[in-house]
């Protein structure tokens, strides 16, 4: 069986799980605008209080906010829930059926992380995003525009690497649901421009835990602010961050011990 | 009472298990706090005032270190507990107890707190002290916030536990649960100070519970109330509390007609 057969078997199953809980899944979506709500609210409270962020206009300021709801959302819809089911099936002791199926694990992990609930938060990025660049008048560029949409990608390979570090050091450390939300917190980095860490920050932020990728870059991208080369730099940083992940993984996973329950 | 506290001890001891998890979580927070910090440094430099809405930048931090060590305190999962055991159809074990369901939980989270109020509070104490020069407006001040706290234990937890009702009628509670947790941070002021809204949106939120819950006991500890206006809050906690356990004492009737005790 493929591995499309399989995510689309999965996304199947989805769907038919939204179909017998709608109201919840609703309620759910609901739940995620109001979480998403959230950046578009305090850019508002920001640039009604104060002058703002040094450098990024309001409309701008939002369109990093958009991109980061986006991206949250992207990774939701497709990746995040691996992260829990797996930390609770390392702490159950379950993931051995996992691992005797005649697929990667990782990869069925993958594949098998779509989850609906996300649709709304993508879907509200993306409104932020579109009434950001309409307000702010945004020239259309043809370059501009596909160094977005490959930030974007960029972007993804981010998160979803941090979603396979997640849950490889839950076979490091069993018992815990709190990684997910320190790397929440981390990746929460991401969603002001990261300019305001300063220098070294900014540094950090770009090639050593790349959360900029998640809003800051793709939004300078679609406005002009980077040149060329930069981006050639931050796929460089991407795809060595991936890596990284990957290795962590195999390296954990040797670490499980089937010991659940 | 020995009953009651009998719950407590359980859940203290319980606590005691989760050490590893409190340690990955005093990680998480700092997190979000330097976010804020950097974020709102950068806004103050920029703007060029020493005060926005009655806020310095210290006092600011300060708030938001506040509004973690509250929401830490006075955050319940009595929701999904109570939704839990009625989808297991678990519920008729602690409905055969000699003490209601609502004290069983209220008891249960009185334990948790006596192991991570210590931890909890230091930790952010000394964050705030050290890093934001955090401090109270006076010693009433901070006998004033303790109160306001417990009050609000009182009042999220009868939020809460009224919410987890509606599990006798839903057939999954996990979407409601998120939406409680979206509002109550957001319009609780753990975005930012509720004087940071737009004044109609004060307006309206000062007719909800939710300001009560986060906002008004961390205004209470920086000074930012008078003393009227503490004693206004403290009144307003009590009487949304009453309010909400009559709601709880009706719709835990119904709940009671609809409750089979057949589950999952």
């Amino acid at each position: 069986m493929s591995w499309f057969n399989i995510w689309r078997g999965w996304v199947k199953l989805e769907i038919s799980k939204l179909m017998a809980y709608r109201f919840n899944f609703v309620l759910k979506s609901i739940a995620m605008l109001i979480f998403g709500i959230g950046g578009p609210l305090i850019a508002m409270i920001i640039y009604n209080i104060s002058s703002g962020i040094p450098g990024w206009t309001f409309e701008e300021f939002l369109l990093i906010n958009g991109i980061f709801i986006f991206i949250a959302g992207l990774n939701h819809l497709l990746f995040e829930s691996m992260t829990w089911r797996i930390i609770h099936k390392v702490r159950d002791g379950s993931f051995d059926v996992r691992l005797v199926k005649p697929i990667s694990a990782l990869i069925y992990a993958t594949i098998t992380g779509v989850e609906l609930e996300g649709l709304s938060r993508t879907f509200l990025g993306g409104i932020i995003i579109v009434y950001s660049l309409v307000k702010m008048g945004w020239a259309f560029s043809l370059i501009n525009l596909v160094s977005f949409i490959f930030l974007i990608f960029l972007a993804m390979i981010f998160m979803y690497s941090i979603d396979v570090i997640t849950t490889a050091l839950s076979f490091l450390v069993v018992k815990s649901y709190a990684l997910m939300d320190i790397f929440r917190e981390f990746t929460h980095v991401g969603r002001y421009p990261i300019t305001i860490y300063g220098t070294t920050g900014m540094m950090a932020f770009t090639f050593l835990f790349p959360v900029g990728l998640a809003a800051f870059y793709p939004a300078s991208a679609i406005l002009g602010k980077i040149p060329t080369i930069t981006i050639f730099y931050l796929a460089a940083v991407a795809f060595a961050f991936f890596g990284f992940s990957i290795l962590l993984w195999k390296l954990a996973i040797r670490k499980y011990s089937s010991a659940g329950g | 009472m020995t009953k009651l506290l009998s719950f407590s001890k359980i859940s203290f001891k319980e606590a005691l298990s989760y050490k590893f998890e409190v340690f990955l979580w005093m990680v998480a927070v700092p997190v979000g706090l330097a976010v804020y910090y950097f974020l709102w440094k950068s806004i103050y430099s920029y703007t060029g005032q020493e005060v926005i809405r009655g806020f310095t930048l210290s006092e600011l931090l300060s708030y938001f270190v506040l509004i973690e060590i509250v929401a830490y305190i006075v955050w319940s999962n009595a929701d999904q507990r109570l939704a839990r055991k009625v989808y297991t159809g678990d519920l008729v074990v602690p409905l055969v107890r000699p003490v209601k369901i609502y004290f069983n939980y209220l008891f249960h989270r009185f334990g948790r707190l006596l192991f991570f109020i210590p931890i909890n509070t230091t930790i952010f104490a000394f964050i705030g002290i050290y890093f934001f020069d955090m401090k109270a407006a006076s010693l009433a001040h901070i006998g004033l916030f303790v109160l306001s706290i417990f009050l609000s234990i009182m009042l999220v937890y009868s939020f809460v536990f009224l919410l987890g009702i509606s599990a006798f009628w839903l057939k999954d509670f996990t979407g409601l649960h998120l939406i409680k947790q979206g509002i109550i941070w957001l319009v609780g002021g753990g975005l930012a100070p509720l004087v940071f809204f737009p004044k109609l949106a004060q307006q309206i939120l000062a007719l909800l519970p939710f300001q009560y819950m986060l906002y008004a006991p961390a205004q209470i500890f920086l000074g930012n109330f008078t003393m009227t206006e503490i004693y206004q809050v403290l009144a307003i906690q009590v009487i949304w509390t009453v309010l909400l356990c009559v709601f709880i004492h009706f719709a835990w009737k119904k709940a009671m007609l609809k409750f089979s005790g057949v589950g999952a």
